[in-house]
């Protein structure tokens, strides 16, 4: 089941974010790229001369892997979306953040390698934001347990990690090269072929893991969950079309928002079960 | 020299294999009794159950330590930090209040001594002052908490004490645990007693440090447990609440100014501080926990705060000699903005071992501070869902505070890593004769096997801890072995990671790479253009600067004309809240101390009559 799972998700990984492109296009009046681009751009990445940060160094290759390592083991660790009883599987949520930080550290560390300073910038950008959406994360995901409210609110707070996680519009910009806002992408500039490749899957990964977390929390499995993580696929889109990207600094009060709608969350629990 | 270094570092493992010895094996009490006050001025020396695990802590420290001084730090270093490795084995086998106190304040002094050893710099000289009024004010404090103990055991024995501890007085109680909390918390840097510890454990030799901040704060921990578990036992759901609340504002200071701090061996102590209050909070859980009758979460409580503490001793350890040997290699430049690179010039050889280092301190997978962060976690969400009120909320505000303290000292550490050691070396790095695998990189390879060892098999300490642990605090339930079995599989998380890393590493290796410049819109940059430590933590800043309050100063040297200066000098500085009240506190007492020089007159008249007023009070007060 969970081998099952996982393949069909390193398969539909790309595709996920070919249909968030495309939708994102349409909805803005544009025709789009198809839903298959993805997996045509990392075909072209593959055919291309490898190129990782600087020369004479092997970190750039061996971050690159270890990144696309720590993705393949969070989709191992998702709970089962077309599982029944998936609320009582073991689902060790620290593991899972600490998972996303080790996979994070990695790709900070390899922009940091490739010495160039548009890298850098965005690498202080990525490890501010980073630290702050943890604690939301990490208390989001606890409260994925008992009731629709909590579900709700901790899912609410979820989603909104998911736009720090994948780079979406308030906080990031897919769609721009402009060195001097971009986040996940001015990490990657030093990178090319194969290697950046290996960056890119990994996102493309850690985003839909990040999709079956937000409907793991509103449903918890079978059928409602599936239709969750299609809702969350199709909310994306909405988000980044009728929104303007933030100024960097406004960002914290998104986190800030996360940061409370996931303590209201597992607040509601805590009294819940209170004794 | 070299006999000299010899004597040093056998003289640390004569003190490491004292303290394994008697962790080892238990050994009858080793008594001196003195002819007079023979019921106070007693020396007892045994080891507890509680105190051997934090002998091992210290042998292990210690032996880091002696294995790097036999080829770096200045050559006699090493005696000194034998008699302080010393002391602080007399603190863990103290088992009366004198000998408890005698050895507290020789590890003091002597560590006192070693943070000035460099006195010639101002900013040392400063430090130690700090450290010293600190030190001497907590050991006031605890001296004060040990009389009234030992009033009311009418014997200083901790035996007696202990055994007298269930029918104290409640506000006696809460007095004697103030002293405590002041006097050994001042020393573990709790805040909002740390502020001397980012300046006084940066500030010695690095070797020194490395003992301060990796076994010595642990001995301070071993004292706040000492205190609330065995000297004041039972002690209140209050007294724990309040150690964790402390602990978790340590977690979130030491996170966030060792994110944002530029200096090498500063952003360790910081760091520290971190790590001390994740221990300290699972300390307060624990006695939060078995206060209010929750044994079980007790109990992982207090295992993961000895399995942070010993997985705290190796970190540190390891970065703070890795610290110490760029200080040598690198002609005492510690500034993260002027390093850069060092994994592939100057310290080509301990570079890895500093990584593993850096992953450890960042509590990432699979060093052995993942699992003891994990563990110190669980606890933290069994308070959440335990049901009981006080502790799900202090559950809730502990999980916020230890994962927003905990992504900032993973800021710190990619940082570190990040700017110091990737990159490109700066030119000046080419001319150093390049890094031989010797005693000192044998010493940082040593702790880093060790960091990974206790990453991937948890349970070769985890089981002995879990032992001791159960029986100070609380049951063994069969819900931690299950819990334990599966931090086991925790470890393999890194292994498709690893495994993916060495086959890409592989592949990088065996294609050929070319060496274009960096994109910098069409320019090519020099190597001082290169991002510094300053510039990568400004969002940090920006984003806590209502805790940080930075201050910008900016001299631009003008010369002829204003579009094209000549010089520009540029400056961060960040206030914490702590020191400015300390250091007005420290102000207002030299105000008043300085009007109470009058009693001071100099003449002999005035000090016979002192002598006579004291000796008539003595009579009076004393009948």
């Amino acid at each position: 089941m969970t081998l099952l799972q996982v393949l069909a998700l390193l398969v539909m990984a790309p595709l996920v974010q070919g249909v968030l492109a495309s939708m994102r296009a349409r909805l803005s009046g544009r025709p789009g790229p198809p839903f298959v681009q993805p997996y045509r751009d990392l075909a072209k990445f593959l055919r291309k001369a490898p190129r990782a940060g600087r020369a004479g160094s092997s970190l750039g290759f061996a971050a690159a892997g270890f990144a696309l390592g720590t993705s393949v083991t969070i989709l191992i660790l998702l709970p089962h979306i077309l599982g029944d009883s998936v609320r009582t599987t073991v689902l060790d949520v620290v593991a899972l953040v600490f998972l996303f930080a080790l996979g994070r550290a990695a790709m900070v560390l390899a922009a940091l390698d490739s010495n160039s300073a548009f890298s850098a910038m965005a690498v202080g950008r990525e490890i501010a934001f980073a630290a702050i959406v943890e604690a939301p994360f990490l208390l989001a995901l606890l409260a994925a347990r008992s009731t629709p409210s909590s579900a709700l609110l901790a899912g609410s707070a979820l989603f909104i990690i998911l736009l720090f996680e994948s780079a979406r519009v308030p906080v990031d910009n897919q769609e721009t090269h402009y060195e001097l806002t971009m986040i996940h992408e001015g990490m990657l500039l030093e990178y090319a072929g194969p290697v950046f490749a290996a960056w890119q899957y990994s996102a493309q990964l850690r985003q839909v893991a990040m999709l079956v977390l937000v409907a793991f929390v509103l449903a918890g499995s079978g059928l409602p969950m599936a239709l969750c993580l299609v809702a969350a696929v199709a909310a994306i889109p909405f988000v980044e079309a009728f929104q303007a990207k933030m100024r960097l600094f406004d960002v914290p009060q998104l986190a800030t928002a996360a940061t409370l709608l996931a303590v209201a969350a597992l607040g509601i629990d805590i009294i819940g079960g209170l004794r | 020299m070299r006999g000299v270094r010899l004597l040093a570092s056998s003289l640390l493992a004569v003190v490491a294999a004292a303290a394994i010895a008697c962790a080892a094996r238990p050994f009858a009490p080793f008594i001196v009794r003195s002819p007079i006050f023979a019921r106070y001025l007693t020396l007892d020396f045994v080891a507890t159950p509680l105190a051997r695990p934090f002998l091992a802590f210290l042998a292990i420290g210690v032996i880091v330590v002696a294995i790097w001084n036999l080829k770096r730090g200045r050559a006699g270093a090493g005696i000194p930090l034998a008699c302080f490795s010393a002391a602080m084995l007399g603190v863990l086998l103290a088992q009366s209040i004198f000998t408890f106190l005698l050895s507290w304040e020789l590890m003091s002094l002597i560590s006192i001594a070693v943070v000035a050893t460099e006195s010639e710099r101002k900013s040392v000289r400063r430090a130690t002052f700090a450290y010293a009024l600190v030190s001497q004010l907590g050991a006031l404090a605890m001296t004060i908490s040990f009389a009234m103990l030992a009033v009311h055991a009418g014997s200083g024995s901790f035996a007696a004490l202990a055994a007298a501890a269930p029918s104290l007085a409640p506000a006696l109680r809460a007095g004697v645990l103030a002293g405590f909390f002041i006097g050994f918390g001042s020393k573990a840097g709790l805040v909002p007693l740390q502020f001397w510890l980012p300046r006084a454990h940066p500030a010695a030799p690095a070797n020194a440090s490395a003992l301060l901040s990796g076994v010595m704060i642990e001995i301070a921990l071993y004292a706040l447990a000492l205190g609330t578990f065995v000297l004041v036992a039972p002690v209140g759901a209050v007294a724990g609440i309040i150690l964790l609340v402390a602990g978790l504002a340590g977690a979130l200071f030491g996170g966030l100014y060792a994110a944002v701090e530029s200096e090498l061996k500063r952003l360790l102590a910081f760091s520290s501080i971190e790590h001390m209050g994740v221990m300290v909070s699972a300390l307060g859980l624990a006695i939060a926990a078995s206060a209010l009758g929750f044994p079980a979460l007790a109990t992982v409580a207090f295992l993961a705060m000895l399995f942070h503490a010993l997985n705290h001793t190796v970190l540190k350890t390891l970065l703070f000699l890795a610290a110490g040997t760029v200080v040598e290699r690198m002609h005492h430049v510690t500034d993260l903005d002027r390093l850069r690179g060092l994994a592939s010039g100057a310290l080509k050889r301990s570079a890895p071992w500093i990584l593993v280092g850096c992953l450890a301190a960042a509590a990432l997978p699979p060093s052995n501070a993942f699992i003891s962060e994990w563990l110190v976690f669980q606890g933290f969400i069994g308070a959440t869902l335990s049901g009981n009120a006080s502790l799900a909320s202090v559950g809730l505000l502990g999980l916020f505070a230890l994962l927003l303290g905990g992504g900032l000292a993973a800021a710190a550490f990619v940082k570190l890593f990040g700017i110091a050691f990737a990159g490109d070396p700066a030119p000046a790095q080419e001319r150093e004769t390049p890094e031989a695998f010797d005693a000192a990189t044998i010493a940082l390879a040593v702790a880093a096997t060790l960091v990974l060892v206790l990453g991937i098999f948890p349970l070769l300490a985890l089981h002995p801890l879990l032992a001791l642990a159960a029986g100070i605090v609380g049951t063994r339930a069969s819900s931690l072995d299950t819990m334990l079995a599966s931090s086991v599989r925790l470890a393999w998380l890194a292994a498709i990671p690893v495994l993916v890393a060495l086959g890409a590493w592989w592949y990088g290796r065996r294609v050929a790479e070319r060496s274009d410049p960096v994109w910098a819109c069409g320019s090519v940059l020099p190597a001082r253009a290169s991002y510094s430590a300053t510039a990568l933590t400004k969002p940090l800043r920006r984003i806590f600067a209502f805790a940080l309050f930075p201050e910008r100063r900016r001299s631009i040297d003008a010369a002829t004309s204003i579009d094209f200066p000549t010089q520009i000098a540029y400056a961060v500085k960040t206030h914490d809240l702590t020191s400015e009240a300390a250091r007005s506190v420290a102000a207002f007492a030299q105000r008043f101390v300085r009007r109470l020089r009058v009693v001071q007159s100099g003449r002999m008249r005035a000090y016979i009559a002192y002598a006579a007023i004291a000796v008539a009070l003595a009579l009076v007060l004393g009948r």
